[in-house]
C-alpha cells in the first residue's frame, strides 16, 4: 500500500513539478522516502539497459534508446539532470503504472558511475555499458581508482556487460566474467603519442610497468599492450573502421555506417551504442540503419552574436577530458579566433581547487588561438595556468568582472568561443553579458 | 648562469591532478633567472639515485600506484635518506609523503613499509576526503598559502617536523588548531595536492632559494601573487 501511495505521490508532483520547473529528480526523492524500496518494486516488462562511464554517457544512452525506437519498440529513457537515483525514480515513477509495472520494451538508463551500485542492487539489470572510465574533476571523483571500484560493485547484477576494448581501466570489470567488447581501429586522426596531459593509464593497471600503445584516440583510450604482463586490447566484437572524418562515414564489422557529428569520440559512442542493441537482439544492419538518423543533441552548443562578431558557446563539464575535446573542435575551425574561457569555483562545494585546469591540455591552443580570455571567479588562477601552458601575456585579456567583460573582449579578433565550464545554468554570468 | 638538474621520481605511475606542473614552476623560475635546467625521470624498475640533484620530486598517485611504488623505493632507502640528510632539496606532494614514513596500509589491506626517514604511519580509510586548505608554512608565517587536499588516507603519530600550520581545513591528524606536512632539513612534504608551487609565489621563493643559494635572483610572479590574493580573500571569515 505504501509502495502504490509512494508512486501515486510521486506521479502527482512530478505532474505540479512540471509548472514550476522543479520535475527532474524531486518526485523521485520524495517518493524514496515514502517507500525506501520503491526501486526494487518496480516490475520490468521489458529489458533494462544501463549506460555509464566519464564521459559521452548522456549522448551514448540517447543513442541507444533512439536506435531502438528506430527499430520499432518501445522505449522509456532518462535525461542527464536525473542520473542519480533520485532521477532515476523520477523517471520510472512517470511511465510506471500505479502497480509499478513498466510496459516499454526496453528501459535506457544514464546512470552517474557513482551510483550504479545502489540502483543496480535494486533494478535488474539486463545490460550494462561502460563507455570509459577517466580522471573527473578531483572533488567529484577522488581518483579513477575509486570509481571503478564503485561500478565494480553493480557489474555482478549485469546479465551481460559491454566494455571498451581499448580503455585499459574500464575493462578491467571484465575480469573473470564474459563480456561484449566495441572498439575502433586507427583512423586519420590517431596519434602515435597522447595529445592530452590526461592520460591516466601510463602504467599498465595490472602490474603497474609501463604501458605501450601502437595508437591512441583520444586521452587514454587507444590500442595498448603491456609488455610486461601481456595485458592488451583484445579483438573487439564490435569494430569500427574506414573512418572518414568528412562525410562521417565508417563502417562496423565491414557493414557502413554513418555519423553527423565526426569526432573520433562520437564515432566510438555509436559503435558502443550499436554494441549494446545488438546485444539487446537487434540485427546489426538494423542498428546501424538506426544510428545513422541520430542528431547529436545541440543544448551544449549555441551560436550568437557579440557586437558583430561570431560566437560560439560550448558548455564543458568541470573535468579535463570534456575541455579538452572542445578545445579538438576549436582547432578544427579557421582563424582568427578568440578562445573565452569561463571558470568558477568548484559546482557545489565552492572550493577554489583548480588543479583540473592543469590536466587540460591548453599547450594545444598556443600559437592557435589569437586572443585568449579568462574570465569567471577563478580568472587569475586560469591566467596563471596559461601561462604557464606557455601563452604570451600579450594575448591573453584577464577579466574577472562579468561586468566589464563584453567591454574587455574587443581588444581580441576573430570568431569567440566560449569554453564554459560550469554548472548548468550558472553560464548565465557570461551569456547575460555577452547576449 | 648555472645548470640545474630536477629528478622527478615516478612521474608515471605516480601522476593525478596536475602535480607534474610542480616541476614545470621550478624549471620556468630557474630559466627566468636566467639558469638552464632539465629534468629527468626514474620510473618504477629503474634505479633511483638522488646524489647530484638539485631538486627531488615525487607527486600523488592513485592509492594502488602507490603500494606498488614501496617495495622498489624500499631498495633506494639508503642513498634517499643520505641525500636528504645531506640536505638535498625534496618536494613531495598528496600521499607520496607515505613513502618516508614508517609504514603506511595499502587499498586492499596489507602494511607496506616506507623507508622509516619519519616516524608517522599511514592508515587507510578507503573514504576520499576533499578540500581547501589555508596556511602558513613554518620557514616564515607571515605568508598565507591556499591548497587541496585528496586523500583515502592520513598520518598518524607524531609529526616532528611540519611545515604548514593550518589555519582551515585538515592538519596531519584529523583536529583542529593542527599542523600539516613536514619541512625537514630541505625536504618540503604536504598533503596538499596539485599545482602547488604554481599557485602559492612565495613557497616557489622559499625552494628556488634552497635550490639556487648564491645564484638565487629575484623574478616577477605578480600574476601569481594577484592570483593567490583573489582566492585568499574569498575565505572571509579567515583573519589573513
Ligand atoms: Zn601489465
Amino acid at each position: 500500500m505504501r509502495f502504490v501511495l509512494a508512486i501515486l505521490i510521486g506521479k502527482l508532483v512530478r505532474f505540479a513539478g512540471r509548472f514550476v520547473g522543479r520535475s527532474t529528480t524531486l518526485p523521485g526523492q520524495i517518493a524514496l522516502k515514502m517507500d525506501s524500496t520503491l526501486l526494487k518494486k518496480m516490475k520490468f516488462d521489458g529489458k533494462v539497459i544501463a549506460v555509464t562511464g566519464s564521459n559521452g554517457k548522456t549522448t551514448t544512452s540517447n543513442l541507444v534508446a533512439h536506435i531502438l525506437r528506430e527499430n520499432g519498440h518501445t522505449v522509456i529513457n532518462n535525461t542527464e539532470g536525473s542520473n542519480l537515483a533520485a532521477g532515476v525514480a523520477t523517471t520510472l515513477l512517470e511511465h510506471c503504472t500505479l502497480g509499478g509495472r513498466l510496459h516499454s520494451d526496453f528501459v535506457v538508463l544514464e546512470v552517474d558511475e557513482r551510483f550504479t551500485p545502489i540502483v543496480f542492487s535494486q533494478i535488474p539489470l539486463d545490460i550494462f555499458l561502460v563507455n570509459n572510465l577517466l580522471r573527473d574533476q578531483v572533488v567529484r571523483n577522488g581518483n579513477p581508482d575509486i570509481i571503478l571500484e564503485k561500478i565494480s560493485q553493480a557489474v555482478p547484477h549485469a546479465r551481460q556487460l559491454v566494455l571498451n576494448a581499448n580503455d585499459p581501466i574500464s575493462q578491467q570489470l571484465g575480469d573473470g566474467r564474459e563480456f561484449v567488447t566495441f572498439g575502433m581501429a586507427r583512423t586519420g586522426r590517431s596519434t602515435e603519442e597522447c595529445l592530452h596531459l590526461t592520460h591516466d593509464a601510463k602504467v599498465c593497471p595490472r602490474c603497474f610497468g609501463k604501458l605501450n600503445y601502437d595508437f591512441f584516440h583520444y586521452n587514454h583510450i587507444g590500442q595498448f599492450c603491456c609488455p610486461a604482463c601481456g595485458y592488451h586490447t583484445p579483438q573487439p566484437d564490435y569494430l569500427a573502421e574506414q573512418v572518414d572524418f568528412e562525410s562521417g562515414r565508417f563502417t562496423i564489422n565491414t557493414l557502413p555506417a554513418q555519423v553527423n557529428y565526426t569526432t573520433p569520440f562520437h564515432f566510438m559512442n555509436t559503435t558502443a551504442a550499436v554494441a549494446v542493441c545488438c546485444t539487446a537482439g537487434l540485427p546489426l544492419e538494423g542498428a546501424i540503419r538506426g544510428a545513422a538518423t541520430f542528431q547529436v543533441s545541440r543544448e551544449r552548443y549555441d551560436e550568437f552574436d557579440v557586437d558583430g562578431r561570431k560566437a560560439v558557446l560550448m558548455l564543458t563539464k568541470q573535468n579535463p577530458v570534456s575541455l579538452d575535446q572542445n578545445i579538438a573542435f576549436v582547432l578544427t575551425q579557421e582563424s582568427p579566433k578568440t578562445v573565452a574561457l569561463y571558470v568558477n569555483n568548484v559546482i557545489y562545494t565552492d572550493d577554489k581547487d583548480i588543479s583540473w585546469l592543469y590536466d587540460v591540455s591548453f599547450e594545444r591552443l598556443v600559437g592557435e588561438a589569437d586572443y585568449i580570455v579568462c574570465s569567471g571567479s577563478r580568472a587569475y588562477d586560469l591566467a596563471v595556468r596559461l601561462e604557464l601552458a606557455g601563452f604570451d601575456r600579450g594575448r591573453m585579456i584577464i577579466e574577472d568582472d562579468n561586468k566589464k567583460l563584453r567591454e574587455a573582449m574587443k581588444r581580441s579578433q576573430g570568431t569567440i568561443y566560449v569554453l564554459a565550464a560550469s554548472a548548468f545554468g550558472d553560464e548565465d554570468g557570461i551569456l547575460e553579458v555577452l547576449r | 648562469m648555472a645548470e640545474y638538474k630536477i629528478l622527478h621520481i615516478y612521474s608515471d605511475l605516480l601522476d593525478l591532478y596536475g602535480d607534474y606542473t610542480n616541476v614545470t614552476a621550478v624549471r620556468r623560475a630557474l630559466e627566468q633567472m636566467g639558469h638552464s635546467c632539465s629534468v629527468v625521470t626514474a620510473q618504477l624498475g629503474e634505479e633511483i639515485a638522488p646524489a647530484g640533484y638539485d631538486l627531488v620530486y615525487i607527486g600523488h598517485g592513485k592509492p594502488k600506484n602507490l603500494a606498488a611504488a614501496a617495495g622498489h623505493f624500499r631498495q633506494y632507502a639508503a642513498a634517499v635518506t643520505a641525500a636528504v640528510e645531506g640536505g638535498g632539496v625534496f618536494f613531495i606532494t598528496g600521499n607520496a609523503r607515505l613513502l618516508f614514513g614508517k609504514t603506511f596500509e595499502t587499498p586492499d589491506g596489507r602494511e607496506e613499509q616506507g623507508i622509516g626517514l619519519f616516524d608517522y604511519h599511514g592508515r587507510e580509510t578507503g573514504k576520499v576526503f576533499t578540500g581547501d586548505v589555508v596556511s602558513r608554512p613554518m620557514f616564515d608565517e607571515q605568508i598565507a598559502c591556499y591548497g587541496f587536499i585528496n586523500r583515502t588516507a592520513h598520518i598518524i603519530g607524531e609529526n616532528r617536523y611540519p611545515l604548514f600550520r593550518v589555519l582551515k581545513g585538515p592538519g596531519d591528524n584529523e583536529g583542529t588548531g593542527e599542523t600539516e606536512g613536514t619541512l625537514y632539513k630541505n625536504l618540503f612534504a604536504t598533503w596538499q595536492m596539485g599545482p602547488l608551487l604554481p599557485r602559492n609565489p612565495e613557497l616557489l621563493r622559499e625552494l628556488l632559494r634552497r635550490i639556487t643559494g648564491e645564484n638565487y635572483a629575484e623574478i616577477d610572479l605578480s600574476l601569481q601573487e594577484r592570483a593567490l590574493a583573489i582566492t585568499l580573500a574569498e575565505f572571509k571569515n579567515l583573519e589573513l
